[in-house]
């Protein structure tokens, strides 16, 4: 535990809440996409977050305590994957150059499973996990200063 | 990483160190090869801390205004938050110690 430990943390958080802010952009960027290189419609990308550990440790009480490593070192992006699960949305629009020419959607549209409002609920959360970071380096800074302070 | 030396095997002895903390029973010695300097070796290298902290954040200053779409921002701001602190830090350091000497020189 250094100086600077919890600075470095929540500058972590600062980074993957961008990193998430960055998708959720590209997300509503492209939410009438019908046509992407890999074929297909959009679909849209999230982020999967993971602790930023030097050793593992674990969270259970089954594993001896010397196991534990004690207090954590932030959180690392581990990557950003597509949401493949949803099927897509089909919409009606048999003049479109991207219709589905043939069977049983004859005429519709592969649209992206991007909702708008749940994309700008998560940049909501987003913003406000940044500005939580930002008060924990606040926070810090200030303990720093004071103890500074300290026989003055 | 130093597992163990000649130094250290004599003969039917073995001196194990347990270096690191999750090692059974708790209690563990420090790593053989740990550095004992005097104050100022120590004031001296936390000096040079100080200076590259102070350089990496004019690193990232000039970084940002050349190529801003390299750099985060709150990695700019952070950088010099800490050079800052840093610097108080060892202001403050130097200050007592003179502050000490003072005192103790001017002993009556």
């Amino acid at each position: 535990m250094g100086m600077f430990s919890s600075i470095n943390t929540a500058s972590s958080g600062l980074t993957a809440q961008r990193l998430r802010q960055d998708v959720i952009a590209d997300n509503i960027a492209n939410v009438n996409t019908t046509r992407t290189t890999e074929g297909g419609p959009f679909r849209r990308s999230r982020v999967v977050m993971r602790p930023r550990v030097d050793q593992p440790y674990w969270r259970t009480p089954f594993l001896p305590r010397p196991l534990d490593h004690g207090v954590g070192n932030g959180v690392r992006v581990t990557s950003v994957e597509k949401d493949m699960d949803a099927d897509p949305r089909l919409v009606w629009d048999p003049t479109h150059p991207d219709a589905i020419q043939s069977g049983p959607n004859e005429g519709y549209v592969e649209m992206p499973n991007v909702n708008i409002v749940s994309e700008m609920t998560d940049m909501i959360s987003a913003s406000r996990s940044y500005e939580a970071n930002l008060s924990v380096i606040d926070g810090a800074k200030n303990m720093f200063e004071r103890a500074l302070d300290i026989g003055r | 990483m130093n597992v163990f030396g000649p130094e250290q095997a004599g003969g039917h002895i073995i001196e194990l160190h347990r270096t690191h903390p999750g090692h059974l029973s708790g209690k563990f010695d420090a790593a053989p090869s740990e550095r004992t300097e005097d104050f100022a070796g120590m004031l001296f290298e936390s000096l040079g801390e100080v200076n590259s902290r102070q350089h990496q954040h004019a690193d990232l200053s000039v970084q940002a205004i050349v190529d801003p779409d390299s750099v985060n921002p709150h990695d700019v701001t952070i950088a010099g938050a800490k050079a800052e602190m840093s610097l108080n830090i060892t202001k403050n350091v130097v200050d007592r110690v003179i502050r000490a000497y003072r005192d103790i020189t001017t002993l009556r």
